[in-house]
């Protein structure tokens, strides 16, 4: 009974052993008939390239070879340059994926990789990766994307993509930098234009009104910052001074800055208070803020040349630093950036100057210079004045002194904007 | 900077060691634009050692991201260093905080239990 049931078991097993080889013998002669097909493709196809236009071409014929539904080239970073992911559609999955999948072509000679990749805008996809090889090294990647994450990747796919970018492999490369420039080009063209307009809010000269002296300087960043300041006599004669500082960078952020420094001007010159300025700029600006990624600190200060009396209201912005009768105050901040989510209600800080007292006010950009593995801070801002200084003039020129010795030679990682006000005998 | 992430239901966790600053945010950027699923962020602080406004940034855009979501920014026990920014700029008025990631969990359960339809 026994041996008739082993028996029996065996020959089943024999019967699904001829089969799965029968099943394998037909998968095999179909891989080969499809190769068989791809190969005239393959030899007749003509891929040039030698523009954007002929890289975006590329990636479409290889998503139509193996019905792709995205397809990207990735360059592998090199001395000097920056990784560059380009893709079909444009921007369809982050290049900080793809280059965690892409690094996997170099583990023991991966012929080819496969990852699901996620994507916040596109939902997840399945991606297939082949190497690009020049001169014995992995230099790119060639990539094709399908919506649907359970399709079932042939042997073909890969071969087919891998065969089609062999052919092209030195022509890719010269060709995605060929692109990296003229996309480098299009960023300093548009740097350029956003430090202009940038440029074109900057006061040309601080105000001249008895019994106050301003001093002012604004150093723009090597790469577009966003500070600017500004200035505006009140009808009943007080000065209004402000300081803003966009946290992005580029055109979106220098159009927010003209745009929140004509509204901030414009409330200073109807007479508001700082707080009431502040609102006005948040009424104003904080949604399409919002909206474009960005944020926006800001301070506002309006002294009066008949009294001394100075009021400040600070969103988010770096402290106002004030000299009072030989002693050093901070003024911080009493409500977040405009463009934060949160309601803005500004608290005031008030006080009475006398002759020879001082107010500060800094961007970030120079209480953030890099000292070692810290940052300047405004405590050594305020040690940089020395204590017989009695002018804004001086005062500026102090700072700008130790500000200058602390940052050395390197390069300004920030706009440094600074404006002094002295008040006078 | 290192980050190290998991997921427990719907929350991102993350633990940011190090500076978070323009030079290293782009991590944090490439984690949160890999997760699609979770509503709320957890980010515990108590190792980071620097961030700067281009940091800060960053983490108004995960509140914004959570809050999108329907979800919260909760962040753990922030070192001396981030405490000291966010209360400089005014920011922690805006952060959620919990001084340990389990009550920080808790707090983001507490958020759906409450905005639950």
């Amino acid at each position: 009974m026994m041996t008739e049931q082993l028996l029996n078991e065996n020959e089943a097993l024999r019967r699904q052993i001829i089969r799965l080889e029968t099943d394998l013998d037909a998968m095999t002669a179909e891989l080969a008939q499809a190769y068989d097909q791809l190969v005239p493709f393959l030899q007749d196809s003509q891929i040039d390239l030698d523009s954007a236009q002929d890289l975006s071409r590329f990636i479409g014929m290889i998503m139509s070879a193996v019905g792709a539904d995205m397809g990207g080239v990735y360059l592998l970073p090199q001395k000097g340059r920056k990784a560059a992911w380009r893709t079909v559609p444009e921007d369809v999955v982050h290049l900080q994926s793809v280059r965690r999948v892409v690094s996997l072509l170099g583990v023991e000679g991966q012929p080819s990789v496969k990852a699901i990749i996620r994507n916040p805008a596109q939902g997840s996809s399945l991606w297939l990766f082949t190497p690009v090889i020049a001169n014995g090294a992995l230099v790119a990647a060639v990539g094709v994307g399908f919506h649907d994450i359970k399709r079932e990747l042939k042997q073909s796919d890969a071969q087919l993509v891998l065969q089609m970018t062999i052919r092209v492999s030195g022509q890719l490369v010269n060709t995605m930098l060929q692109e990296m420039n003229e996309r480098e080009l299009k960023n300093q063209q548009s740097l350029a234009i956003a430090g202009d307009i940038q440029r074109s809010i900057q006061p040309v000269k601080p105000p001249k009104i008895q019994h106050l002296e301003v001093d002012a300087v604004w150093e723009p960043a090597a790469q577009v910052g966003g500070d600017a300041w500004g200035w505006s006599i009140q009808p009943n004669g007080s000065l209004g001074l402000f300081m803003v500082d966009i946290s992005g960078k580029g055109v979106p952020a220098a159009i927010a800055a003209v745009a929140l420094h004509t509204s901030l001007r414009t409330a200073l010159q109807l007479g508001l208070a700082p707080a009431e300025v502040l609102r006005f700029g948040s009424l104003q600006w904080s949604d399409t803020l919002s909206d474009s990624e960005l944020f926006a600190t800001a301070v506002v200060m309006v002294i009066d040349p008949a009294t001394g009396d100075i009021s400040v209201a600070n969103a988010g912005h770096t402290p106002t630093l004030l000299r009072l009768s030989e002693q050093w105050k901070t003024w911080r901040a009493s409500v977040p950036p405009l463009g934060v989510p949160g309601s803005v209600e500004p608290q005031t800080m008030s006080a009475r100057m006398k002759p020879g007292d001082l107010v500060v006010c800094f961007s970030d950009g120079i209480s953030e210079i890099p000292v070692g593995r810290s940052v300047w801070g405004y405590d050594q801002i305020m040690a940089s004045v020395p204590a017989e200084t009695r002018t804004a003039s001086d005062a500026l020129r102090a700072i700008q002194q130790a500000s200058s010795g602390v940052r050395g030679r390197k390069p300004r990682h920030d706009d440094e904007t600074i404006f002094c006000v002295g008040f006078l005998q | 900077m290192q980050i190290k992430q998991r997921v427990v239901n719907h929350v991102l966790a993350l633990r940011i060691d190090g500076r978070l600053e323009a030079a290293t945010l782009h991590q944090l950027k490439a984690v949160l634009a890999d997760d699609t699923q979770s509503t709320h962020f957890v980010f515990d602080m108590a190792h980071t050692s620097f961030i700067d406004s281009m940091g800060l940034s960053s983490l108004v855009s995960a509140l914004k991201l959570a809050r999108s979501r329907g979800g919260e920014l909760i962040l753990v026990n922030p070192s001396d260093e981030v405490r000291t920014i966010l209360e400089l700029t005014a920011m922690d008025k805006v952060f959620a905080t919990a001084s340990n990631v389990q009550s920080a969990m808790e707090m983001a359960g507490k958020h759906d239990d409450r905005t639950a339809p």
